[in-house]
């Protein structure tokens, strides 16, 4: 089976300090995986190499079997940690920009989703609070009938109601046909929701395996083994 | 481009129609103080004009500003367009801001012109008016704002190619050797000693009283070598912003 998505020996440096060294996972496609890690460990910089907003500076990102530029865009749905939308925007206004860029935006869907997030079309953005807006991002996300589906920290920041809303949306609107990658550290919460899970730390991957295997072989849930790993 | 026109529309509109207003507003009261006042028409028209000037400044800048923001924007960096439609709707933002404060200058100069003394007989000889010559002067107007736009936009462009501190100087600085180089070539090509701003030339001479002369040239023979430089310029300019939005300018 083709992988979603594919990083080859990725090596990518800020200002001489290595994000990523040598990593290399594939995805398979129809399931959620979780890209776990502490702060700092190359999370984000996984998401950002997936999305084509970063280049490697050394191996390779392909999606779908082709190289990560503008064509793999138009299959991969990115949520950033920072908001997608402009603070002019009302919430028809970001809808409307998304139905306006995106050929795979499907506006029902997303008029679903809004009512099932409680938001209103009216609001202005720069009202949201950090959890509606935080919503409105994965409704914006999820709208579209994309390939690979990454999720940067999706549930950072927002209080256990929000984070109910979230988990509850990406398990309702998850398109099972395509993949989903979700980066976060706050493991506990989310982890029922994940089919598989990477665990990355300074920039390297130490661990790559379904739940199930995980849960049979070391008796752990991921929460206990993410402590485990990332315990000091 | 006409689409990322419109969101880039919808993100100034308040600022560029205040902006307008507010010259407007100050346009008005300028002229009606300084005539119930009796002030000097030479202070009041350099008034004005330096007030159409420095408001095309601000909305040029504010223009280059929305290409900033749009090159570290996720909303705008995860389009599937090739990123030269965003290089592109922002200069037609700016044709846009500029048209309008040169209609704004236009009709006060009409309205001015029809309520005060001065000897319009000049401007109505026909010989003037020729179709031709303006439309070679608003097009070479036209062409050359769009290319120190587009330098200005691959400036801003390199700038965001390093994520270094102060890279901001980076772009200036990069700016400035374009200039230099460009000039250089210009003058090793061509010999051109004279600052060309379409077909009225500044001849600076090299006498001791270091005198300007301006001429209007209508044979345009001389400019189609300087203008093919400047195409090559021009398109040099859009391919390395390509390269550097899709390769190098990181968020």
């Amino acid at each position: 089976m083709e992988s979603v998505l594919q990083l080859t020996n990725v090596t990518k440096s800020y200002r001489g300090k290595k994000a990523l060294d040598n990593v290399s996972f594939t995805l398979s496609p129809g399931k959620i995986i979780g890209l776990l890690g502490s702060n700092g460990s190359g999370k984000s910089t996984i998401m950002k190499l997936a999305a084509g907003l970063i280049q490697p500076a050394s191996g390779t990102v392909t999606i779908g079997g082709q190289l990560v530029g503008r064509e793999t865009r138009a299959v991969t749905s990115f949520m950033p940690d920072q908001p997608l939308t402009e603070s002019w925007m009302r919430v028809e206004n970001a809808i409307q920009y998304y139905n306006d860029f995106f050929t795979d935006f499907d506006a029902a869907k997303a008029n679903e989703m809004l009512t099932f997030m409680k938001l209103n079309k009216t609001d202005r953005i720069s009202t949201l609070s950090k959890g509606m807006n935080e919503r409105l991002q994965l409704t914006l996300t999820l709208s579209r009938n994309a390939k690979l589906y990454l999720l940067d920290e999706p549930i950072g920041g927002v209080d256990p109601v929000a984070r109910a809303k979230i988990l509850d949306a990406i398990v309702n609107y998850y398109n099972e046909e395509s993949s989903m990658l979700v980066s976060t550290h706050l493991v506990h919460d989310i982890e029922r929701i994940f089919d598989e899970v990477i665990f990355i730390r300074e920039g390297k991957i130490v661990l790559q395996d379904e739940v199930e295997n995980i849960r049979i072989t070391h008796g752990k849930s991921i929460d206990e083994m993410f402590k485990g790993v990332f315990g000091e | 481009m006409i689409k990322l026109l419109k969101y880039d529309w919808k993100r100034n509109s308040d600022g560029i129609l205040s902006t307008l207003a507010i010259l407007i507003i100050v346009q008005v009261v300028l002229t009606i103080v300084g005539l119930t006042r009796n002030w000097d028409e030479i202070v009041l028209v350099s008034l004005s004009a330096f007030l159409y000037s420095l408001t095309g400044i601000l909305l040029f800048i504010n223009c280059c500003r929305t290409f900033d923001h749009n090159i570290k924007s996720y909303s705008r960096r995860l389009l599937t367009l090739h990123p030269l439609n965003g290089v592109g709707a922002v200069i037609i933002l700016s044709w846009f801001v500029m048209m309008a404060v040169v209609v704004i200058a236009a009709i006060h100069f009409l309205i001015y012109a029809s309520y005060s003394d001065w000897d319009t007989s000049l401007l109505k000889q026909p010989e003037l008016w020729n179709i031709g010559a303006i439309m070679g002067i608003v097009l070479q107007t036209v062409w050359g704002y769009t290319c120190i736009m587009v330098a200005i936009l691959l400036s801003i462009t390199v700038a965001r190619s390093f994520r270094v501190k102060g890279s901001t100087w980076i772009g200036i600085l990069f700016f400035i050797i374009l200039q230099s180089v460009y000039s250089w070539l210009q003058y090793l090509l061509f010999h051109n000693n004279k600052a060309s701003i379409g077909v009225i030339s500044m001849d600076i001479t090299d006498s001791n009283d270091a005198s300007l002369s301006f001429f209007s040239n209508m044979n345009i023979n001389f400019l189609i070598g300087p203008f093919l430089m400047e195409l090559v310029f021009f398109i040099g300019s859009l391919y390395l912003m390509s390269y550097l939005l899709n390769k190098k300018v990181e968020i």
